[in-house]
């Protein structure tokens, strides 16, 4: 049976706006799967920008945590950024509790986190 | 936080309502993880927006039995029970491994710890629940929580009405 993508990638100008697919991030396979298909993404160029849309997530477990911070990591070998979405509460207080809520850059909704990227890169400009 | 691991046995309490062994197979996690959500919704041990962190807690606590303390070896066996009262329920998940050592768990509120990768599952499932006991050298678990009432549920509102007021933190 052929793996199928974890995440739907869309190009949105310099941005890559990551949609999680699965609502369950659990087990094992899942997580590696995914861990993987983001480092490729976070590989891919220099100055990387990813946002990470949780939208579809309902459950994570913490070894998701760690690979986002692994990924973290890599975009900023990549001199890039990273950006996380669309996090429901209940996964928040996972953040949270773990406090990371305060490591990521986290936003409400997309077109908040896509702003961000915006006004970020005009700071840089001028 | 410190993890302790206790000489004793815990001090059960009410009547067991629950008990299956699975061998010690990965895949036979997360049916076992949905069986047990589910009673725990239909009982209403725990509330709906409760489920994600409780699916969470039996998550990691069955990796560390069925990975780290039965090394995946399907001729080892993970023992699980609970027992309720009417204040509250439990939760024990036994392997047969050899236990861990406490020290070998990080601090995730050691802000050198903050960034590594792993080592998150203890502390998520002491945050959740609200009795953590493990003993037989660390391959038992019991997990114990109180039972949602009016006040709770009241009060679990209030604190999701005063973080969306705060903003998303």
């Amino acid at each position: 049976m052929g793996q199928r993508a974890r995440l739907v990638v869309e190009k949105s100008g310099e941005i890559c706006v990551a949609y999680i697919q699965d609502s369950a991030i659990l087990d094992e396979n899942n997580i590696k799967a995914l861990a993987e298909e983001l480092m490729t993404l976070a590989e891919s160029r220099n100055k990387v920008k990813i946002l990470i849309n949780f939208e579809k997530v309902e459950y994570l477990s913490s070894a998701v945590l760690g690979k986002l911070i692994a990924l973290h990591k890599k975009v900023a070998e990549m001199k890039g950024s990273l950006k996380l979405c669309g996090i429901r509460d209940t996964i928040l207080e996972v953040f949270r509790v773990t406090k990371l809520d305060k490591f990521f850059d986290i936003y409400d909704s997309q077109q908040k986190a896509m702003k961000s990227f915006k006004s970020f890169s005009l700071f840089r400009r001028g | 936080m410190k993890v302790t691991i206790h000489e004793t046995p815990p001090e059960l309490f009410g009547d067991e309502v629950y008990r299956k062994e699975i061998p010690s197979q990965l895949e036979r996690k997360t049916p076992l993880i949905l069986e047990i959500l589910k009673y725990l919704l239909d009982n209403e041990w725990i509330e709906q927006e409760e489920e994600m962190t409780m699916r969470l807690v039996l998550d990691e606590t069955l990796i560390n039995a069925i990975k780290h303390g039965n090394g995946e070896d399907e001729a080892k066996i993970v023992s699980i029970f609970m027992r309720s009262s009417p204040e509250r329920w439990g939760i024990m998940i036994q392997d047969e491994g050899e236990g861990f050592t406490p020290e070998d768990v990080p601090d995730v509120n050691d802000p050198e710890s903050l960034l590594l990768e792993r080592g998150r599952g203890v502390l998520l499932i002491h945050e959740f629940m609200d009795t953590v006991w493990y003993y037989d050298q660390g391959s038992s678990v019991w997990l114990v929580k109180a039972r949602p009432t009016s006040w709770s549920k009241a009060q679990r509102r209030m604190r999701r009405l005063w973080r969306r007021l705060l903003g998303r933190c």
